[in-house]
């Protein structure tokens, strides 16, 4: 189905020069998100689920990398082929992003009124009263109590949380077409984290956006995925709905991360036996086997595995790079 | 009560601050078995990870006694800790931090054992050999720097390193939580096979209750530096009795878009801090089940069926 709305990245390539030589982080990936709907990013270390959206935001570092192929499409327009300031006029307004520790991206010596304001101010000409006002009710947006002290706060004085929360309010306070969080709760504990996911979910229905969430954590997809995208190597290996992933999963690696998952509902004990595992780590990005990443890690391994690529193959919504699976 | 590896009796750890006293670990009292795993969870400032330092005496205890197979060593001396340390060790969360990264991986090995006296200068390469395979790395990464490891592969040699002087009680403070989850069944299954073989005990840190379901005998909740419950893995889970202890489990999502919980309005309080404890129960202002007798009196840890302990009025 073809839309024009939302995010579309289509085939991304980005490399990084480092001086052990060219690392391509990401590999002919494409992930779209539409207005409204929730799209998982799942990989581990390595995977470039994060170098993918910092891409798309135009966020890798110039000097060091290059994005050699791809388009970022928003609602039609190609990020990747505006100049840095238009592109200015795109980041933090219509695509935003939210990341894993909120405190390196809060300004430690500028309250939090003053740094909610910064953005508002940035996209819209408003009086400086009226940018703290928005700040204000953003904050209520997010369910801070005494918006007011903490709009006179220093990030120092809140908790992880709390910094979480001004960071979604300022990645927000434009109404984004859509938003990319990156691991939004992974240094959050877990009673904050179901706060933190719900307010997301919630924002998202409330503003019509589209979230893409970056997560390692299967509990998190399930609880609020519409879709998911898996990664590793730098690939997409698999795509499908939410239901259909965790009943029906494709790729040998998928399989094996749910079969590490753990329950806190049901599951035995270490007594009952021992938990499946996935052998060996991740392949080196510097030192990328011929074939299929995962080759060396896969029970369901061939001899082409090794020496072929295999493609992404789609149909209906539903994708896998794999020669062993079928859709 | 004989026969026990380790027993905390009131342990306590404060800390000065500009702010006030911070009390980290405000009275724990608890005992271990050899060969047995408990479970300590908790959320940030809960200070599990105090509490398993202070015991190894990484951190000096301010109160409380903590016996080691029945000899008091919270106020042992620095050189009476010698010996002790032979019988607990510690692996930690962070396996980049905790290796010394200008030193190749045998040799901080070798000097583990060296500091211990154990083995001479001509076995304890081999000990070390054998050390690394059985944590299941190659014995030729001996000469390796700590850098070219992965995660993973550094948190085996964290546990390498804990088992060179043949512990009994290794406390474990968060050792999967900063690897990825494909490598972490790996690790939770060696430290299993271990247990086995060599009767260690287990005193395993943790803020997934996931991995510590799958892991504990028995689990220990910590709010504000106390226990509010205790129990036998099956209990804990099927039928919590902490309000406290029921939030958590709650709060973890299942990875199974079946179990999705039912959107609600959560409170959004933040966790009063260790260092001004409210009066009467410290949870009080989280609990949805608070009462006038709650604001006034301090729950303490009482037995409300066998081997379960709750500290609540209510429970």
């Amino acid at each position: 189905m073809i839309t024009n709305s939302g995010l579309d990245i289509r085939n991304l390539t980005t490399q990084f020069l480092t001086r052990k030589g060219v690392v391509q982080a990401v590999t002919n990936v494409s992930v779209s998100v539409r207005r409204g709907e929730t799209v998982a990013v799942v990989g581990e270390s390595g995977s470039g689920k994060s170098v993918t959206a910092l891409s798309a935001m135009r966020l890798v570092p110039s000097r060091q990398s290059r994005i050699v192929e791809g388009k970022v499409l928003l609602d039609g327009v190609d990020l990747l082929a505006l100049s840095e300031r238009d592109m200015r006029s795109v980041r933090g307004k219509k695509l935003s992003m939210i990341f894993q520790e909120p405190m390196t991206s809060l300004n430690p010596v500028h309250r939090i009124g003053d740094q909610i304001a910064e953005v508002v101010l940035a996209h819209e000409a408003l009086s400086r009263r009226s940018a703290w006002r928005r700040g204000r009710d953003l904050l209520h947006l997010l369910r801070i109590p005494e918006p007011d002290r903490v709009l006179d706060e220093y990030p120092h004085r809140l908790s992880g949380g709390m910094r979480q929360r001004v960071m979604i309010a300022i990645a927000v306070a434009e109404k984004p077409i859509v938003l990319i969080a990156d691991e939004p709760t992974t240094a959050l504990d877990v009673t904050i984290q179901a706060q933190i996911i719900d307010l997301l979910d919630g924002l998202r229905r409330e503003f019509g956006m589209g979230l893409m969430l970056i997560t390692h954590d299967l509990g998190v997809v399930a609880e609020v995925a519409d879709r998911v995208v898996v990664m590793y190597s730098g690939r997409k290996v698999e795509e499908a709905d939410v239901e259909e992933f965790f009943r029906d999963p494709k790729h040998p690696y998928s399989r094996g991360l749910l079969a590490a998952s753990l329950r806190v509902d049901r599951g035995g004990n270490y007594r009952e036996g021992p938990l499946v595992e996935i052998p060996g780590m991740v392949p080196s990005l510097l030192d990328l086997p011929q074939g299929c990443p995962f080759a060396d890690r896969c029970p369901r391994v061939l001899n082409q595995c090794r020496s072929e690529m295999p493609n992404f193959v789609e149909s209906g919504g539903r994708g896998v790079a794999c020669f062993v699976a079928d859709l | 009560m004989a026969g026990e590896l380790l027993e905390v009796d009131d342990l306590k750890k404060s800390y000065p601050t500009s702010r006030g006293t911070l009390y980290a670990v405000d009275g724990v009292s608890f005992a271990l078995d050899a060969g047995e795993t408990l479970g300590l969870v908790g959320e940030s400032g809960c200070g599990k990870s105090t509490l398993g330092k202070t015991i190894c005496r990484i951190h000096e205890p301010t109160a409380g006694s903590i016996k080691l197979n029945g000899v008091d060593i919270a106020r042992a001396s620095r050189r009476a800790l010698y010996d002790m340390r032979r019988v607990i060790q510690i692996i930690f969360q962070d396996p980049y931090g905790s290796l010394n990264p200008r030193r190749p991986v045998g040799a901080i090995l070798q000097e583990a054992m060296q500091v211990q006296r154990i083995g001479t200068a001509r076995n304890r390469g081999d000990m070390v050999a054998a050390l690394l395979e059985r944590v299941g790395l190659r014995p030729d990464v001996a000469t390796r720097l700590p850098h070219e490891f992965s995660g993973g592969q550094r948190q085996r040699i964290g546990i390498a390193r804990a088992l060179c002087v043949s512990p009994q009680l290794v406390i474990c403070d968060e050792p999967v939580s900063a690897l990825d989850v494909s490598v972490r069944a790996q690790i939770l299954n060696l430290l299993v096979d271990l247990q086995r073989e060599r009767q260690l005990s287990y005193l395993f840190i943790s803020h997934d209750l996931s991995v510590v379901r799958y892991i504990a005998d028995r689990v220990m909740i910590m709010y504000l530096g106390r226990v509010v419950e205790l129990a036998p893995q099956g209990e804990i889970w099927s039928q919590p009795r902490h309000p406290y202890t029921r939030e958590l489990i709650t709060a973890v999502p299942i990875p199974d878009p079946a179990y999705r919980r039912q959107r609600q309005a959560v409170v959004q309080t933040d966790a009063p801090s260790p260092i001004d404890r409210p009066a009467g129960c410290r949870f009080r202002a989280r609990c949805p089940l608070a009462e006038e007798r709650c604001r006034t009196s301090d729950p303490v840890l009482r037995q409300v069926s066998l081997g379960h302990w709750v500290a609540c009025h209510l429970a």
